[in-house]
């Protein structure tokens, strides 16, 4: 029952070796590693928290700049709203000065076309009116249209009185003063004739008289002596026919020129018919 | 009936007997060096964490937070010993089991050896941690009369170690083999699965004694030292 001392050492032999086996091949492998383990454990702590705080920095950084990107966005937006309503006054103010202008300049231009049309239109009238007296003066008369302004300019020097004949004779009557005598077609003899008795109805000297045509005066006769005129044409009536259309064409300004336009050519063609 | 495997003599040349004892010893330090082998000769290796070596780890850890419980002290240098002790004691019980083994710590001899170890294993780390005087002084204090029960301590809780864990384990084996011969049938097992638990508990009771008596050798020097410090102190 006793311990076998030959057994007891060579356990004690086993055990030590045992010892020995197990501390190479169990307690030194495990412990390093588990060491190892936590180093590694540590260090990717550390690493986190080194990140983390690295994280934390740079999300900072970029509040930071997300802030100053806000208020510089907001700066460069007042800016641009200040700047782009600038710009706005500044384009309408052009935009309203270059309308005024172009309304000036359409205005300047209609109104010289407007003149243009009259000038025209009087001058087309007028010899139309001048056609058509001449024609009726001459069926109806049997006289031609410068005999018959000569009797009209004979009756209306008539029609003066005696006192304002008195002075208009005064400015004819001077001696070897020349009288000019203007029509707008070359006056027949008989017309010319006429002419003569009213000129001696004034007193004023014939031997002097030139005639001469002036296509201007359309319709008339128009005599000059020291500086006074003496006339009967239809520039003064159609004179008054262009004030009216004048005044329409004013009354319906500005705008719709094209319908002034035929506004217009219907009134000359009620006043041709 | 053999109570002991050292009666299995399997070879003899003069003094020299090669019986069960010895055999079953190196069967036990076979599987656990082997086992050891297996799972840490890629520790390096390997990036993550396998089954076996969680295992191990678990062990191990088990071994230290065992030991730094009893002793108070930092497990590092006792961890091959008291853990060597505990898993020899505890893979030779819980081999009982296997048909034809007999535990090797049934065997007087063998817990005679361990005991013995554990009896020089306590001056062994005195003197490691203090040197030759300072350890055998601890023997004559607080008065040199005790000098005299400290040793007959020093050699009674070693027998008791090597008859307590001997007595367990032989007892368990005599108890099944009583047990087949009365009642061959289910309670030998029922017995047997207590005696792997008893096999585990008197591994852990072998342990931690050994710590407790390397531990009290280590910790009456530290007491020293501080009663020399206070002396010091007193005296200036």
């Amino acid at each position: 029952m006793g311990p076998d001392w030959f057994t007891v050492i060579a356990q004690i032999i086993n055990f030590l070796v045992l010892v020995a086996l197990l501390k190479r091949f169990l307690y030194g492998p495990i412990v390093r590693a588990m060491v190892r383990r936590e180093a590694e454990i540590t260090a990717r702590f550390e690493d986190a928290a080194k990140k983390a705080d690295d994280a934390r920095q740079e999300r900072e950084r970029y509040e930071s700049l997300m802030e100053e990107f806000a208020k510089t966005r907001e700066v460069m937006r007042v800016e641009a709203r200040e700047e782009a309503d600038t710009l706005r006054k500044e384009l309408l103010a052009k935009a309203r000065e270059e309308v005024a202008r172009s309304r000036t300049q359409w205005l300047e231009s209609f109104r010289r076309e407007r003149d243009s049309l009259f000038r025209s239109l009087r001058r087309h009238v007028c010899e139309q009116v001048c056609a058509v007296s001449r024609g009726i003066l001459t069926d109806m008369a049997d006289a031609s249209l410068e005999e018959r302004m000569a009797a009209c300019l004979e009756q209306r020097i008539r029609d003066l009185g005696t006192e304002r004949r008195e002075e208009l004779a005064g400015h004819f009557r001077i001696p070897g003063q020349e009288v000019v005598v203007r029509s707008a077609f070359e006056m027949s003899t008989e017309a010319r004739r006429k002419v003569i008795r009213i000129l001696e109805s004034l007193d004023a000297d014939t031997g002097t008289v030139r005639f001469e045509v002036e296509p201007s005066l359309i319709c008339g006769i128009d005599m000059r002596a020291g500086g006074r005129s003496l006339a009967w044409n239809l520039e003064e009536h159609l004179g008054d026919l262009e004030d009216l259309l004048v005044e329409k064409m004013a009354d319906s300004m500005p705008g719709e020129s094209g319908r002034n336009d035929g506004g217009s050519e219907r009134r000359i063609d009620e006043h041709g018919s | 009936m053999e109570l002991s495997p050292d009666s299995m003599i399997l070879w003899q040349w003069g003094p020299i007997r090669l019986n069960g004892t010895i055999v079953y010893t190196w069967v036990v330090m076979a599987a656990l060096s082997l086992g050891s082998w297996l799972v840490t000769r890629r520790l390096a290796e390997e990036g993550k964490m396998s089954r076996r070596r969680s295992l191990l780890e678990t062990l191990v850890t088990f071994l230290n937070d065992q030991i730094r419980a009893t002793s108070r002290q930092e497990p590092g240098r006792f961890l091959p010993f008291i853990g060597t002790l505990f898993l020899f004691i505890a893979v030779s019980d819980s081999l009982e089991i296997i048909p034809g083994f007999h535990p090797p710590t049934g065997s007087l001899s063998t817990t005679a050896a361990l005991a013995i170890c554990v009896f020089i294993a306590v001056p062994f780390y005195g003197v490691l941690q203090k040197g030759v005087w300072g350890y055998l002084a601890h023997y004559v204090k607080p008065s040199f009369f005790m000098a005299p029960f400290e040793i007959i301590g020093e050699f009674s809780r070693t027998l008791a170690l090597a008859v307590r864990l001997y007595g367990n384990i032989m007892s368990g084996t005599v108890i099944v083999g009583i047990l087949l011969s009365i009642a061959p049938l289910f309670f030998p097992i029922v017995m047997q699965a207590l005696g792997l638990l008893i096999g585990l508990i008197q591994a852990y009771i072998f342990a931690v004694l050994a710590t407790v008596y390397i531990a009290s050798a280590t910790s009456v020097q530290k007491r020293g030292e501080a009663e020399t410090d206070k002396e010091g102190k007193g005296g200036s």
